[in-house]
Parts: structure tokens; sequence; C-alpha cells
């Protein structure tokens, strides 16, 4: 894989249909998304924000009905959601899942040297490892337990999201996917988490913010906001769009694109 | 009650009736006449015997070339081999009364869930007696190795009260076609403090049948864990009477069933007395053609009042062909009690498998990580000595094991 350069693109999505136990939620989604830009994706309950990040990241229980999406060029659709990953693609969950038993960091170690195996790099041993999670870590204000834990086993809703940016910085995805990573927060666990997302920000990546509300937008400035509602996007715009929604909710812009 | 005849034991009986004891050929005769339990016996509605019928029940005699356990046998020990205590190699704490000697005493009852006794009875020669004098503390490894043919130890230990007895059984041997059949009977004076580990590591061809029943006293606990690893077919039944107030017991235990493995578990847990505990944690696993089951009941007399009781079986089915059967029962005669009991089967959970794999874990892997992840509630209740080695015994026992150490390190 040659170095990505800013512009090229990394996520190209055209016309996505895709269904949820028979319901129909992506109605021919269009997203293109380029290196070095931060997206934001807002928009209403239920329009389908998190059923499009569960897509990219490979969740079995959707079916798609027609559309394409690919990923570093490739069609992304295809692969099994370990090789996104490996690939470079980081779904941040909305509901980081509790897994009793198996530990956090190898966990950690595990994903990253996956991630170095496909990118013909040697993997980490215990040691480079540590010196990493512990910087990161570091970053993101957690403490020495989190080391020994189990995968957000018992976590509070602001650790199990902090523990998924961990795993970003660590891993450094060519494109983050952050659903959700905002809700739950308080305040100053929000600028800890965006702190650690704005470390991510470089030339040869791309970051998507999906949010219900503007307020991590002062926090991670986006180059982008759309609008997603009714399984489509419906406007685009810059970081002013997120504003004016924040003022006048989203029922306007409901009603002109159903009277467009 | 059903009778079927059983080859094994008319064979047992043509190749020994000159030489039992009168006692003991009667109870032959009578277990040939009654036949070992069936799946239509309800103890035994899980557990099919039938595969006895071409082993060979009569008892070895004379000690064979036996496969070392890589769990170290402690200070104290007593070693059986073939069901025959090994002198040599046993070791007891000073101040221990203890005897081996030839069996005697009434003859157990003729019920299903009394013939694994019955059995053990008819074909083990000779019994041992242990006394852990009160107020004493030790620790005692107890170590069944069988070879080829019938084994039949059997064990009673008296813990006298205010005594502590850390106990370590385990059961293994060589790759031969063994049937062992164990009881062990604990009685727990007031106070008295029993910590009992059971590992079941036999080799792949051997049945191990096993009975444990314990008396608890007046606040006294009896803890026991147990893991069954090994073996073509183990049957553990666990009867465990609270018969004063204050007792209490502890009881968990895993199991994994790969290939065409089966593990079957029966315990009988009796609150006899007010203020008394139970609690029951199982884990099951069954891959392949694996069977496995959990049948424990626990009954509540008429006055146990303040008995606390849960029970909490859950089981993981890791192919079509696997099955695992439990049933928790509860029989509460008494009011003012406090009882919950839950059981689950099913397969991984495929949250957590997207999410190891959305990290890049290959889904063997994930599965794998999974698998061992479930019997975490079990596993940490396993002490310091016998935890590594379980955990290495149970990670062999996996698909893919070698990819999965580290997770759980």
């Amino acid at each position: 894989m040659s170095q990505l350069q800013r512009g090229d693109v990394i996520l190209d999505i055209k016309n996505l249909v895709a269904d949820v136990a028979g319901r129909n939620i992506l109605k021919g989604l269009n997203l293109t998304v380029r290196s070095g830009e931060v997206h934001a994706i807002m928009g209403p309950n239920g329009a389908g924000k998190s059923t499009l990040s569960q897509i990219l990241a490979g969740r079995p229980d959707y079916d798609i009905k027609s559309g394409t999406a690919t990923f570093l060029g490739e069609d992304l659709l295809a692969l099994a959601p370990e090789e996104r990953a490996r690939r470079g693609l980081f779904l941040g969950f909305q509901y980081p899942v509790e897994i009793p038993g198996v530990n956090n960091v190898y966990l950690l170690k595990a994903a990253l040297n996956a991630r170095r195996r496909q990118q013909g790099l040697d993997e980490f041993d215990a040691f480079e490892f540590m010196t990493i999670v512990r910087e990161k870590m570091k970053l993101m204000k957690m403490d020495e337990s989190f080391l020994k834990r189990g995968v957000n086993e018992g976590f509070s809703g602001g650790e199990k999201k902090r523990n998924e940016i961990l795993q970003m910085t660590v891993l450094e995805p060519t494109l983050a996917i952050l659903d959700e990573t905002d809700s739950g927060l308080d305040i100053d666990a929000l600028k800890v988490v965006s702190t650690g997302v704005n470390s991510l920000k470089r030339d040869d990546r791309a970051i998507v913010l999906v949010t219900h509300y503007q307020r991590l937008l002062d926090h991670i400035v986006p180059d982008y906001v759309h609008v997603l509602a009714g399984g489509k996007i419906i406007r685009s715009g810059d970081r002013t769009l997120a504003l004016e929604l924040e003022k006048r909710g989203y029922d306007w812009l409901l009603e002109e694109t159903h009277a467009a | 009650m059903s009778a079927r005849p059983s080859p094994a034991l008319t064979r047992a009986l043509e190749a020994l009736t000159d030489r039992l004891p009168p006692a003991q050929r009667e109870a032959l005769e009578q277990l040939v006449a009654l036949g070992l339990p069936t799946p239509r016996d309800d103890a035994f509605r899980y557990t099919n015997l039938r595969l006895l019928d071409r082993r060979d029940l009569v008892p070895t005699v004379g000690a064979q070339v036996l496969t070392p356990t890589d769990l170290p046998i402690g200070q104290h020990a007593l070693v059986f081999v073939n069901g025959t205590l090994d002198r040599e190699r046993s070791r007891v704490p000073d101040g221990c009364q203890w005897v081996t000697e030839v069996r005697s005493g009434a003859l157990p009852g003729h019920a299903a869930d009394e013939r694994i006794r019955l059995l053990n009875a008819a074909l083990g020669r000779e019994q041992t007696r242990l006394v852990i004098a009160r107020n004493t503390q030790v620790t005692l490894d107890v170590v069944a190795l069988s070879s080829v043919g019938g084994a039949y130890p059997s064990l009673l230990i008296q813990v006298e009260p205010g005594a502590e007895l850390r106990l370590t059984e385990q059961h293994a041997g060589s790759d031969a076609e063994s049937v062992t059949a164990a009881t062990l009977q604990i009685e727990l004076g007031d106070g008295a403090i029993v910590d009992h580990t059971l590992l079941q590591v036999s080799e792949a061809r051997a049945v191990i049948i096993g009975d444990v029943q314990a008396r608890v006293g007046r606040d006294a606990t009896y803890r026991h864990r147990s893991a069954a690893l090994g073996a073509h077919l183990s049957r553990f039944d666990l009867t465990v009477q609270l018969v004063a107030p204050g007792a209490s017991t502890f009881l968990s235990g895993l199991f994994l069933a790969d290939g065409s493995r089966e593990h079957h578990l029966r315990t009988v847990v009796h609150h006899q007395a007010p203020n008394c505990t139970s609690t029951q944690v199982y884990r099951g696993v069954a891959s392949e053609r694996g069977r496995g089951s959990y049948d424990g009941k626990v009954i509540v007399d008429a006055g146990a009042n303040g008995t606390n009781s849960s029970q909490s079986s859950k089981n993981l089915l890791l192919s079509a062909d696997a099955t695992i059967e439990t049933r928790p029962q509860l029989e509460i005669n008494a009011d003012a009690v406090k009882c919950a009991h839950g059981a689950t089967t099913g397969s991984l959970d495929e949250t957590m498998l997207f999410y190891l794999l959305s990290r890049g874990l290959d889904r063997k892997t994930a599965r794998a990580v999974l698998t061992y992840a479930f019997l975490g509630d079990v596993l940490v209740d396993f002490t310091a000595n016998t935890r590594a080695f379980v955990e290495q015994r149970a990670l062999g026992r996996l698909p893919a094991a070698d990819l999965i150490r580290g997770f759980v390190a």
C-alpha cells in the first residue's frame, strides 16, 4: 500500500441500500471520505446512523440490498470484519461490549499485531507494546488498573468510551468511525476523549464522527457535516451546519427535504 | 427402578464368585439382579452406562506402571492404585489416625442413586478411614490412579469439630479401558472446614464414576470445586447434607466435553436445619460430539427456615452435534427461605464475537477466547496451586489452545 496523500479517497459509498430484520434502513446513501478529513454525520434518532457504522465495520445481521462501498480501493462489503480491521478500519462502538475474563490489554496487543502483520511489519514484543500503551493511557488519563481488567468488565459508561478511544489511538487506523462516542460523557471525559481523537488527525487518515449532538464538534472540529435522515444524507455542509442544527433542531430540514 | 441385565456384572460374578467374602458376594448378586442404573431411572436420566457392558469390571490386583500426572503430589497423600491403597507412596500427617481395612458394615441400598456405592462395596476389597483431629489443620492429596480393569477406592474422612482439611482429589490413569467407581464420605463436625478440589484428568478411554457424600455440622463449611477434563465418560454424584444450623456449602465446577467425551454431574443439596447456605456455580462446554449434564436438586426440609440457596448452571455448545442437558430443581417445604436458580444452554454470544472480530482477531481465535472466558466464573474458584494446572488442562481441551493462552494470563 502506497502512502496516502491528503485528498486521496479512503471510503466511497454509493447508493447503499440495506435492511435490518426485513426493515429498510438505508435508502440510497452516498458518502465520500478523503484522507486528512474529519466528517460528522448527524441526524435524528432512528435515522440509520448506527446502522451505517455497523455495516461499515461488517456486522453480519444486516442485509445489503444494493449499492457499493469501497475502502482504500477494495470492495469493503466483500471483506470479513477482521479483514476490515486489519486494513485500518476502526469502529468505536456506541455500546462497547463487556467480555469478562478476556484481558483488556492482551486483546489490544493481539489487535495491534494483527494489523501489523497485515501491513507487513514485525509484531511488537511485550516491552515495545507496553511502552506504547502506557503512553496512550497517559493521554487518555487512564490508570494502571485498566491493564489487568477484563475487556470493559465493570467499566462505567465513560470508562468504556475512553477504552474505545485508547484502542483507537494504539491501533492508529486509517479510518476511524466513532459511533456516538460522546454519549454518556461528562464534560471532563468529553475533553479527554476529544484529545485522544484529535491526536489521531493526520494527512494520511480520516475520522468519521457519528453524533446526535453538536457539543462534540466544539472539541473535534469537522471539515464536513452531513445530516442523515430517512436512510439518506439529506444535507451536507461545513461546521456551520452543525451550529444551525444546534439552534434550530432537525425538523426544519426534514420539512424542507420533504417539500423538495 | 428398572432391571436391565448387565453382562459385565454377570461376568464379574462368574469370575469372582469363589473369591469374594460372603457380604461382597451378596452385594454383587444383588447388583446382578438389579442391573446398573439406566436413563429410565430418574437419577440417571442423562447418563447412559451402557458402554460398561463391554468392559471388564473385575478389580485389577497389583500395581501397574502408570502415567504420572503433572500436578505434583503434596507432602501428605493417600495414593490409590487400581483402588488399592499404595502404602509406600502414601504419607499421612503425624497425629492423624487412619486405618485401611477389609470392608465391613451394612451394604448400601438398592435405589438407582445408591447402586454405584453398592458396586463399590461389592467389588472393592478395602476401605480407608481417616480422622482429622479436633482443631488441627491438614492438607492432604488423594490420588486415584487406574490402569486397566476395575478400581473401587473407598475413603471415609471424619473431620472433628474445629478442624480444617484442604483436600485435593485427583483421578488419573493410563490410556486403557479402566472403570473406576469411587466413594468418598466426609463427616464435618461443628465448625469444621473442608476445602475439597476434585480433578478428573484421566486418559481418553477411562470411565470414572464417583460418589461424594458430605454431612455438614453446625457452623461448618464444605467447599467443593471440580474440573472434569479427561476420561471417556465421567459421572459424579455429589450429595451434601446440611444437618445443623449455620452449616454452609459452596459448590462449583466446570467440564469440557470435546470429541465424544461425556461428563455428567448430579448434585443433591439437602437443607435439613435452619439458617444454612448453599451456592452452586457450574459451567459446561461441549464441542464436536461431546455430551454433558448438570442435574442439581436442592431440598429444603420443613422447619429449615432462613435457608439461603442458589444454583447457576450455564452451558455452552460449540457444535450442532454437541448436547448439554441441565435441570436445576428445587423442593421447598419451608416458608422463610431464599432460593434462586438459573440455567442456560446456548452458543457463543454474537455481540461479543463481533466485537473481537472488529478488533482484527480471526474467527477461530475469537471463538476460542470467548469459550475460555466462559469458564472464568468457575476458574477463579480454584486456588493457586491447582488453578494453573486446571487452566493449562482446560486450554489443552479447547480448539486453538495455543492462540488463547495470553488472553487469560
